[in-house]
């Protein structure tokens, strides 16, 4: 149907109403406040950054030239915009498929929705870019994305990394068909640490043989659970020829145990290769695992969680069916509103009310509160992360900055490094020139608690502005 | 008194009398010099000296005075370190097994028979600068009973006992947990009900009042006065709280429960203090106008998503009370042990980063909530003739890396962080230097 001319114009001019008033191509604007810190250890006060078409220009403490735009931020403090190395920022839905516990060709960019609140949620809590990842209720749940909360394009990039997971996420939920009746999709296997990791091994091992046999499915298993197509076969097989990054997430001493050692026999782990793209994720009891493996692996991503194990009387922090509500309770919703919670809850015959799931499945941890701090001594490349679906990066910053990290380590630990690990370390992770032009706006230092985000700006566009929201 | 009663007591005599035979020299002087006091009533003393002695503070040193300590008084050189109040959390339901009573009315209950000294609650309060607490029945009986004032200074509840009786708590938004399926649920109770069930309450206890009155009035001497029935210990709280003497605690979750309280206050002549939860905040004008003092509960920011736009709005509950001109007391979360909102010292921080002033967030974790209790005369600021209750923090308070060091309550040393076994055995060895 042709469009009438009026009605394209009217559009026309909403559309370029949203766009928020976009820099003029070749246009420069300077963004003044008291200080920038650049996260790679350069403090700049008082700042000017100048951004053109979305990249920075320069970083000084000169006043910017006459006749610039400019925009005061008076007495803040400018940050690069955070980065998260493990976020479920944007998916729509549940972020594990369970049609199995084996699905490495499932690419989560499937799943994403900018509009979701979670994008929103994002941008508030400062993070410019986030790496999404599918969730941990597979052994091998698939294929990570890269995304931009702030930015119109929102996907930067479908990636390449496998998530492989460990502990009793991947069998949570499963049973015998004797006890959950064998019609119920969970009555299957694995339902045990044991199972997870027998699977994991599985896996990688079909794809060594899928190879051996001329990528060929052959005589290889072709029922679930398990890899039995040869796209999810040829999958494994890139991560094993080392042409995939892998991450292992894996929580526990234990779980972490299990991770490297069947990274070592299956192949992903090549000891004439190190710095190889192999990350692991979770480490909340880090600080007693191995620490000549942590040094040679790429990345460790470990999780600051809620709790305060320095004031609480226990040192066991348990972190029960919580780590999957904790997710909705801090988004504001209830479990039982939640798709992931209420489905889950429902596999492992759970109520929906907080806590009751305590006794029934319990994964315990020995929190440290100096966790980061010991593990950072043996793998300086170290992320933060939350087990959030937008993960507060900041409160976890000052979670580590309280037990004795440094607030330019910290802040490192939110930005450059996980932009490095990222494989963007050109692009985001400081303020340097050349850089897409990610500014956090801090009302204050980072890290303190008396601290929030006064805006975000993405590609050198407002994103994010505190004072629309913050009822006076 | 039995001969089995009498033992302990006979022995915590003796050990009371042992103690301050060892500590008695200087007339139990305690020094604590070179300090950066926030007195908590405004005024910011650097590199001062406080004086204290017999558990009060008795001197508050400017810097640079010559001032000699008397001989053999305890100093303590704080190291330009800041002083602060002992904090002070008006209202809390934490630290005793079962905070609410099964009976939907039960005023005659005080929180004193169920306070465990040795809930953990306690103790992380105490490690994170808390010195008094008000403990009071939950919100999930319609009338819970009545509160009580407790310092952190004995593992005892006589010991800890400073004021009891301070205050009747009555829920609006009565929300019962009930044991459910292995797990807990929570039952809404409906308002009418709630509100019918109070005023029932009110009314029977009036009535009750009256007919002593009568009766009283009808006898011809006093023998015949001395006959007339005392009022039912059951009912006796709300005639006091009729009468004006004991104080009543309403607890809202919803601006109506603020209405409501201002009415039942008016109608049955009660004076009120609120206990704000949820989005209860919104009726803080009327509530200023019923000159009803304000106790936010934990939650600090209240969310709301705009159902057209989709825009979310916040709301800085503690500032949006301030500029109503509240002095509003802050509170920890209940029964909660994470950092995010279980301790007062980080409600204020939080408050400070969604707009209260430095200056406020101080006052709202001890000068307030020190009124509130109705203890504003001995608690809540460093101030001569106050009660000794004052904490060494490592660094400047609200600060991400300061720790508490020591808290001293009554002038006695009831905390040091050097020697806190949790800290020492579980996780590091704290630095006893400022962090800077």
């Amino acid at each position: 149907m042709p469009m009438p001319p009026l009605r394209t114009l009217l559009l026309l001019a909403l559309g370029a109403g949203l766009a928020a008033a976009p820099a003029l191509a070749g246009e420069r604007v300077a963004l003044r406040a008291a200080r920038a810190l650049t996260a790679d250890g350069k403090v700049v006060a008082p700042a000017t950054l100048i951004i053109e078409d979305g990249k920075i220009v320069s970083l000084s403490d000169q006043a910017p030239p006459a006749g610039m735009k400019v925009i005061d931020h008076g007495q803040a403090t400018l940050i690069p915009g955070l980065v998260a190395a493990a976020s479920q920022v944007g998916v729509d839905g549940d972020a594990n498929d369970q049609s199995s516990e084996i699905t490495p060709s499932f690419k989560i960019a499937g799943s994403l929705d900018r509009t979701h609140r979670t994008v929103h949620q994002a941008l508030r809590r400062g993070l410019t870019t986030a790496y999404v990842r599918p969730g941990i209720y597979n052994v091998i749940g698939g294929q990570g994305a890269v995304v931009r909360p702030g930015a119109d394009g929102f996907l930067l990039r479908a990636d390449r990394e496998l998530t492989v997971c460990f502990g009793p996420w991947p069998s949570w939920g499963n049973g015998t068909p004797e006890r959950m009746g064998s019609k119920n999709p969970f009555a299957r296997r694995p339902n045990t640490r044991m199972g997870v990791v027998w699977l994991a091994r599985k896996s990688f091992f079909d794809a060594a043989r899928f190879v051996q046999q001329g990528r060929k499915v052959g005589s290889l298993s072709k029922e679930a659970p398990g890899p039995y197509r040869a796209e999810e076969l040829a999958a494994l097989a890139e991560a094993l020829a080392g042409d995939r990054p892998v991450r292992l997430v894996a929580r526990s001493d234990g779980d972490v145990r299990a991770a490297l050692r069947v990274a070592k026999e299956v192949g992903l782990w090549q000891k004439g290769k190190q710095r190889q793209a192999l990350r692991i994720e979770g480490l909340l009891e880090g600080y007693r695992g191995p620490q000549a493996d942590f040094a040679a692996l790429d990345a460790l991503i470990v999780d600051v969680v809620d709790g305060d194990p320095v004031n609480g009387p226990n040192p066991v922090l348990s972190l029960p069916l919580e780590v999957v509500a904790f997710q909705c309770w801090l988004a504001g919703v209830h479990p039982s509103a939640c798709e992931c919670c209420s489905l889950l809850m429902h596999a492992a015959q759970l109520t929906t009310a907080p806590g009751a799931g305590v006794r029934q499945v319990r994964a315990r941890y020995g929190v440290r509160a100096d966790n980061v701090r010991l593990l950072a001594r043996t793998n300086p490349r170290l992320a933060l992360n939350t087990q959030e679906a937008a993960p507060d990066l900041l409160g976890a910053g000052s979670w580590v900055v309280r037990h004795g990290v440094t607030p330019a380590d910290a802040l490192a630990m939110i930005t450059r490094i996980p932009a490095e690990l990222l494989g963007l370390g050109d692009q985001i992770g400081t303020l340097a020139k050349g850089k897409r032009a990610d500014v956090v706006v801090l009302s204050g230092a980072p890290f303190e608690l008396t601290t929030r985000v006064l805006a975000v700006y993405s590609d050198g566009e407002k994103a994010y502005d505190a004072d629309q929201e913050i009822q006076r | 008194m039995s001969r089995l009663r009498l033992l302990p007591a006979l022995a915590a005599g003796l050990l009371a009398a042992c103690l301050a035979a060892s500590g008695a020299h200087a007339d139990d002087v305690l020094v604590i010099v070179n300090a950066k006091i926030y007195a908590g009533d405004g005024k910011v003393i650097d590199g001062g000296a406080v004086v204290i002695r017999d558990g009060k503070i008795s001197e508050l040193v400017a810097p640079k005075a010559e001032y000699e300590p008397p001989y053999g008084a305890t100093v303590v050189d704080a190291a330009g370190r800041a002083l602060v109040p002992g904090l002070v959390v008006a209202h809390t339901w934490s630290g005793m097994d079962v905070p609410n009573d099964n009976a939907p009315v039960a005023p005659f209950v005080s929180t004193i028979d169920a306070i465990d000294p040795s809930s953990l609650f306690f103790a992380s309060q105490l490690r994170n600068g808390v010195t008094t607490l008000g403990v009071y029945p939950g919100h999930g009986t319609a009338i819970g009973g009545k509160g009580a004032a407790i310092k952190l200074r004995s593992d005892t509840v006589n010991g800890m006992l400073l004021r009891r009786d301070i205050g009747l708590k009555v829920a609006l938004g009565v929300v019962k947990r009930v044991r459910d399926r292995g797990g807990w649920r929570s039952i809404p109770t409906p308002r009418m009900q709630t509100l019918a069930t109070i005023r029932k309450a009110f009314d029977d206890a009036r009535a009750a009042k009256e007919k002593r009155d009568k009766a009283l009035a009808a006898a011809k001497d006093e023998a015949a006065k001395a006959k007339v029935k005392a009022i039912d210990f059951k009912v006796a709280p709300l005639v006091a709280a009729m009468a004006g003497e004991l104080p009543v605690v309403f607890s809202c979750s919803r601006p109506g429960d603020v209405h409501n309280a201002i009415e039942l206050a008016k109608t049955y002549g009660l004076k009120g203090k609120l206990v704000l939860r949820e989005t209860a905040f919104k009726a803080s004008a009327a509530a200023k106008a019923a000159g009803m003092r304000v106790i936010l509960d934990y939650g600090l920011e209240h969310r709301e998503q705009d159902a057209d736009s989709d825009r979310q709005r916040i709301y800085p509950i503690a500032s949006l009370l301030r500029k109503a001109g509240h002095e509003v007391a802050l509170s920890p979360r209940a029964n909660d042990r994470s950092w995010i909102s279980g301790h007062l010292w980080f409600q204020a921080a939080n408050a400070i980063k969604w707009g209260l002033s430095a200056e406020d967030a101080l006052a709202s974790v001890t000068r307030w909530p020190a009124q509130s209790l109705g203890l504003g005369d001995r608690l809540g600021s460093i101030a001569v003739g106050k009660d000794a209750d004052v904490v060494l923090l490592s660094g400047e308070p609200f600060r991400t890396r300061t720790f508490v060091e020591q808290v001293w309550i009554d002038g006695k040393s009831v905390y040091e962080r050097r020697k806190d076994p949790w800290l020492e055995r579980l996780y590091f060895k704290p630095k006893t230097a400022p962090s800077k």
